[in-house]
This record gives structure tokens, C-alpha cells and sequence, in this order.
């Protein structure tokens, strides 16, 4: 593999908080226009890993390199001008616009003692027509849906013009047809030459639309590299502790195969409720 | 990502001037507010000027106009020397602890919290009330009262530091400890002090006034102020940034502890300026931010020059009726908040808690 075509390479990395481990012996990289997901249950630590890997959070061994340089050695502003971040909560108590709140994204490139130019406000608006979501412009940023809101908030990190973006769950409380167009919407971004990680909860997600997948449990990886090679009825147990069943069946429309994936969980595994329940 | 600039900037022209349209009557409304209710004041009160002597007066003493003088020399002090002042000094507190208090609302996310959160105002009490006990001068009580209301952030800043940053939770209690700390120590002056003499003092100086101002007071209350409310213009739009929380403003490229450190520097140097120079007059930090922001939207740019202008005249007429409404002067701390409390309740009903 070409080396400079390595956005991020992760080494033997581990993180602790406090005296907690959250995870450890943790190496991964993620290539150039690569559309990662990482998968794991609820509280191995996906989010955490995205928060190491925009510098928010500190390893507590091992090494995270951006583009070739260790992330400990670089600014916070150079961070952030090469990684966005979609983030899962949205905490503000302020009704800003929709145009307001993707303007937010020019902060990389902006002092701190300045306000954005129309120059900026061109990039923000163009950013939202990309992402299908223009006309909400002058809407409030907290009267819109969940899908238009994650949508404005991929265009914010757009904004920031990042060549790494991270993303949190982005289909997260999204209906079917939401979860679709965004996912939709984080493919054709990889087309752009962007790369990007994000965390899910669904390994059908995954089986749509990413490059490759990395799977996470029992405090480290179980396995990383291609979707197809490493989505496997096996790993998924791993990664989940449950039975999976991974389908194939032929989609005529596009002449391939598509597979899917259901769990597979009968209530006699589940044990008996006590006769008190009801 | 290659963005089509060209498709969207043609589409502005329109869409600016109809923006303009929305913008431009509310400007005008922002200067026309102040200076109205400025020329107001200054023919209103016991000795009743006709705004044409006004408008002469201040033509020869502001503008040294050649006019024939045919006033009496009481009506020139009275305009000069007490209202002249007085309206300024309502009008930079009143904008000063307005835009304070924006600005701390936006930094902690919290529309709940005035610009007092960090325990300036117990610090300047307390600072006020030492030297009004040791028989200081006003100047000197003054000054007392400014550096303790400074001495009393910089303990809450030291306090909330952990790991080289200082968490908004930890600033918040930190602020707590702080004011119940200084709260204490004014209670235990008035506790010891003379009930004849000071105690009446101490507790009137806290409740507030405008009654002293004197124009030399304008200059050393001006320059704090002036140096504060310019730095928080200055990062008002990072303002909006650092309301999406430390994380997030951090990812957006923004120097957290910095701003953070900018914010309190300036709010704590306009809120010392004023506490030292009119008592704690609370309210108006806390409610006209949400005044303006019912009026022009959440976003700090246009948010933070909107309590300038509201502020200022909203502590004015306070002011003016603390003076004129009885014979003796209500203290300003006591009509803030009974003549602010039911008209914000009265908004807040109107947009049923909806803002903007």
C-alpha cells in the first residue's frame, strides 16, 4: 500500500479513564477516501475513539498520526481545518438559523477576534444547496426534523472544508427513509476524495454503504479491513455476543449481490421470567 | 469540496435587499431609542427645563455655539453638572451590564445566568462596604469596591482550574462558593458596623443609585467599560460557537480557555465598573438579553450591539423614574426589578416562553 495515501493510522493504542480501560492494543488504519464504520455495543468505546481522533481526548499509550504526523504534536487549529466532526447531541439553548449554525463551520478558518465575511456566508450556503437543504436556510435550527438537522450539520462540517470528517451515529433516531438519504448523502462525500469514519449501531449500515469496517468488543478490535472479507456471521458474534445470520440475495436491479444481516435471538435462549412478572 | 459559489452568490442581490428591509427599520429603531430617551431625561425632573433652553444649553457648553445666554445659571448646573452625568453614566452601566450579561449567557449556554454569576457583585459589595467602614472617601470607596469585585472573580477563575482548563460547571459553582463567601463577609461588616451612621449607608450604597454621580466619575468608570464591551464585540461571533458547547466550539477550530478567559476578563471588568460606581443593581443583566433576543434572534452578531442600545435605555428610564416618581430617590435595585419583573413577565407570556 502506498504510504502517503494513509489519512490516519492508529498504533497500539490504548485509553483509560482514570484507572478504567476503556480499550487497548488498538491498530487500525483508514486510507484516503475510505468510508469506515465502526461498530461495537453500546459502551466499548466508539465514541471515545473519535474523540481521540480529533485530538479532544488524549491516549493513554500508543499513537494516533494524521496524515502522517502525530496528532499530540499538532495544533488545535490544524486539527481542525483537516478533521470535521458531526457530533450525535446537539446542546444549544439558542433558536440560531439554520444558515447561522453552518456558518459555525468557518471557524477553523477565521481569528478569533473576527466575523464571518460574505465570502464565508457563499461557502455556508453553498454547502447547504450541496447537501439538498437550502431551502431551510433561514429556518430555526431547532424547529427542523431530525433528518434535515443531521443533513445542516454534515453541511457545517463541510463549511469547515476538513479532508477527515468523523461522525457519531449519524442515522442515530432517524426514521428508515432518513437513515437511507443520509447515508445516501455520507457515500457520495467519499466521491469528493473526503474520508470518513463513523460510528454506528446498525452492521447493516455498514453492509450498505462502507469501505471497510471495524468491529469492536472485549476492550480492542476483533477485526478490521473490508466490508465484504470482514462481515462475517463469526465476527459480528464476536463483536456483538449474539447469534447473527448474514443473508445474500441477488438485487436485479443493480446485477450484484446485496447482504444483509439479522440477529438471531429466540426468547427460549432469553431464560424464564420469575412467576411474579405479572 | 468544490462548491458551486458562482450559482449561490447569484441569488443574493435579492435576497440581501430583502433581508436589508427586515433590518433596517430595527437599526434605526436601536439609534433613535437611546438618544430619545437621553434628551428626554435631561429636561425632566423637579427643576422642569423647555427642551429649546436644553438645546441651547448644550449648543454653548458641549459645542461652544455662540448663543446669548437668557437662562438662569441654575438651569446650566442642574443640565451640566447632575443630569449630564447621571444620564451617561444609567446609560453605560445600564448597556454595560446588558451586554455582560448576553455574553455570559451565550459562553455558559444558559439563558438563565446574569453577568453577577461569578461573584463580582458580592466581591464589589463587600469592597464597598470595607470601605465605607474604615471612613474612606468615595473615591477610595470606589476603588475598593472595583478591586474586590475583580479579587472575587479572580478566586472563582483559580478555583474552577483543573487540568489547565476550567470546566463551565466548575466556573458556575466555583461562582457559588465565591458569592456566599463575600455575601457572608458584608453580612458580618453590617453586623459590626454602626447602626446609626454606617450600617444605613452600607445598605443603601448596595440597593444602588445614580444620586453622586459626579462628571469627573464619567472618565474612570468610562475606560474599563469601554475596553470590556469592545472585546466582547469583538468575539461576539465566537460567542455562538462557544454556546454549542467546549467540545464542539473546540472542533470548530476554537480556542476554548482563551475565549473563555476573554469573556470573563471583559464582562468582570464592565460588571466592577458598575457595581463600584451604582451598587448591585441586578435584573437588567439578566432580562434584557432576553428582550433582545425575542427582538433580533439568538445570533450573538446582532445580539450583543442590541443590549448596547436596549440596555442603555432601559436602565435611563429606570433612572429617570427612580428621580422623579417621589420626593426622595428610590433606590434604583428595588424599580429594576418591579418595574422589569412584570413587563418581562408580560413578554414572556405574550411569546409563551417561545423566544423569537
Amino acid at each position: 500500500m502506498n504510504a502517503s495515501n494513509t489519512m490516519i493510522c492508529i498504533e497500539n493504542a490504548a485509553f483509560a479513564y482514570g484507572r478504567q480501560m476503556v480499550w487497548q492494543d488498538l491498530n487500525l488504519e483508514v486510507r484516503k477516501g475510505d468510508l469506515m464504520c465502526l461498530l461495537g455495543a453500546n459502551g466499548c468505546g466508539k465514541t471515545t475513539l473519535l474523540n481521540c481522533l480529533h485530538g479532544d481526548l488524549r491516549l493513554a499509550s500508543g499513537q494516533i498520526s494524521i496524515e502522517g504526523t502525530p496528532i499530540h504534536t499538532l495544533p488545535a487549529l490544524d486539527i481542525a481545518r483537516t478533521i470535521g466532526v458531526v457530533f450525535q447531541e446537539y446542546a444549544t439553548s439558542f433558536p440560531y438559523t439554520v444558515l447561522d449554525v453552518v456558518l459555525m463551520g468557518r471557524g477553523p478558518h477565521l481569528s478569533m477576534f473576527s466575523s464571518p465575511t460574505r465570502e464565508d456566508r457563499d461557502i455556508a450556503l453553498s454547502c447547504l444547496k450541496n447537501l439538498g437543504v437550502l431551502k431551510l436556510r433561514d429556518k430555526k435550527f431547532t424547529r427542523i426534523s431530525g433528518g434535515e438537522k443531521q443533513l445542516v450539520l454534515i453541511a457545517r462540517t463541510l463549511c469547515q472544508k476538513p479532508r477527515i470528517i468523523l461522525m457519531d451515529e449519524p442515522t442515530a433516531s432517524l426514521d428508515f427513509k432518513n437513515q437511507a438519504l443520509v447515508l445516501g448523502m455520507i457515500r457520495k462525500l467519499t466521491d469528493l476524495g473526503l474520508t470518513i469514519i463513523m460510528t454506528s449501531h446498525f452492521p447493516n449500515h455498514a453492509l450498505l454503504c462502507a469501505d471497510r469496517v471495524a468491529l469492536m468488543n472485549d476492550h480492542t478490535l476483533v477485526d478490521s479491513g473490508d466490508t465484504r472479507t470482514i462481515m462475517t456471521e463469526s465476527n459480528l458474534k464476536k463483536t456483538y455476543d449474539i447469534d447473527v445470520r448474514i443473508l445474500s440475495v441477488n438485487d436485479p436491479p443493480n446485477q450484484e449481490m446485496i447482504k444483509f444481516c439479522m440477529p438471531s435471538i429466540r426468547p427460549d435462549d432469553l431464560g424464564d421470567f420469575s412467576k411474579d412478572v405479572c | 469540496m468544490r462548491c458551486a459559489v458562482g450559482t449561490c452568490s447569484k441569488a443574493d442581490p435579492g435576497r440581501v435587499l430583502h433581508e436589508n428591509m427586515t433590518i433596517r427599520p430595527k437599526i434605526l429603531i436601536m439609534i433613535a431609542l437611546p438618544l430619545a430617551v437621553f434628551f428626554v431625561s435631561l429636561f425632566i425632573g423637579r427643576l422642569v427645563i423647555d427642551p429649546v433652553t436644553l438645546i441651547k444649553v448644550l449648543g454653548v457648553k458641549l459645542l461652544h455655539l455662540p448663543i446669548e445666554k437668557d437662562w438662569n445659571q441654575a438651569v446650566e448646573i442642574v443640565v451640566i453638572r447632575i443630569r449630564l452625568p447621571r444620564a451617561i453614566m444609567a446609560m453605560m452601566v445600564g448597556a454595560g451590564l446588558s451586554i455582560s450579561g448576553a455574553a455570559f449567557q451565550g459562553m455558559f449556554n444558559n439563558p438563565l445566568v446574569s453577568p453577577y454569576l461569578l461573584g463580582v457583585s458580592s466581591g464589589a459589595g463587600f469592597g464597598a462596604a470595607l470601605g465605607i467602614i474604615l471612613g474612606a472617601g468615595a473615591g477610595l470607596i470606589q476603588v475598593s469596591s472595583f478591586g474586590f469585585g475583580i479579587l472575587a472573580v479572580v478566586l472563582t477563575y483559580l478555583t474552577s482550574r483543573v487540568y489547565k482548563t476550567t470546566p463551565l460547571l466548575m466556573l458556575v459553582l466555583s461562582g457559588v462558593i465565591v458569592s456566599s463567601l463575600f455575601m457572608s463577609l458584608i453580612s458580618l461588616i453590617k453586623f459590626v458596623a454602626d447602626p446609626d451612621e454606617k450600617l444605613p449607608t452600607i445598605v443603601f450604597w448596595i440597593m444602588g443609585s445614580f444620586g453622586s454621580t459626579r462628571l469627573e466619575d464619567l472618565f474612570l468608570t468610562f475606560w474599563p467599560m469601554a475596553i470590556g464591551v469592545t472585546g466582547l464585540l469583538m468575539v461576539r461571533w465566537r460567542i455562538n460557537l462557544m454556546s454549542m458547547g467546549d467540545r464542539e466550539a473546540k472542533a470548530m477550530g476554537t480556542r476554548v480557555e482563551l475565549l473563555k478567559g476573554i469573556i470573563i476578563f471583559c464582562t468582570t471588568l464592565i460588571s466592577a465598573a458598575a457595581v463600584s460606581v451604582c451598587g448591585i443593581i441586578g435584573w437588567v443583566g439578566l432580562v434584557i438579553p432576553h428582550i433582545c433576543r425575542m427582538w433580533v434572534g439568538p445570533d450573538h452578531r446582532a445580539l450583543l450591539p442590541t443590549t448596547i442600545m436596549v440596555g442603555a435605555s432601559y436602565l435611563l428610564v429606570i433612572d429617570n423614574i427612580a428621580r422623579t416618581l417621589t420626593s426622595s430617590e428610590i433606590p434604583l435595585g428595588i424599580l429594576t426589578s418591579i418595574i422589569g419583573a412584570p413587563f418581562f413577565a408580560y413578554l414572556l407570556r405574550r411569546s409563551k416562553g417561545i423566544f423569537n
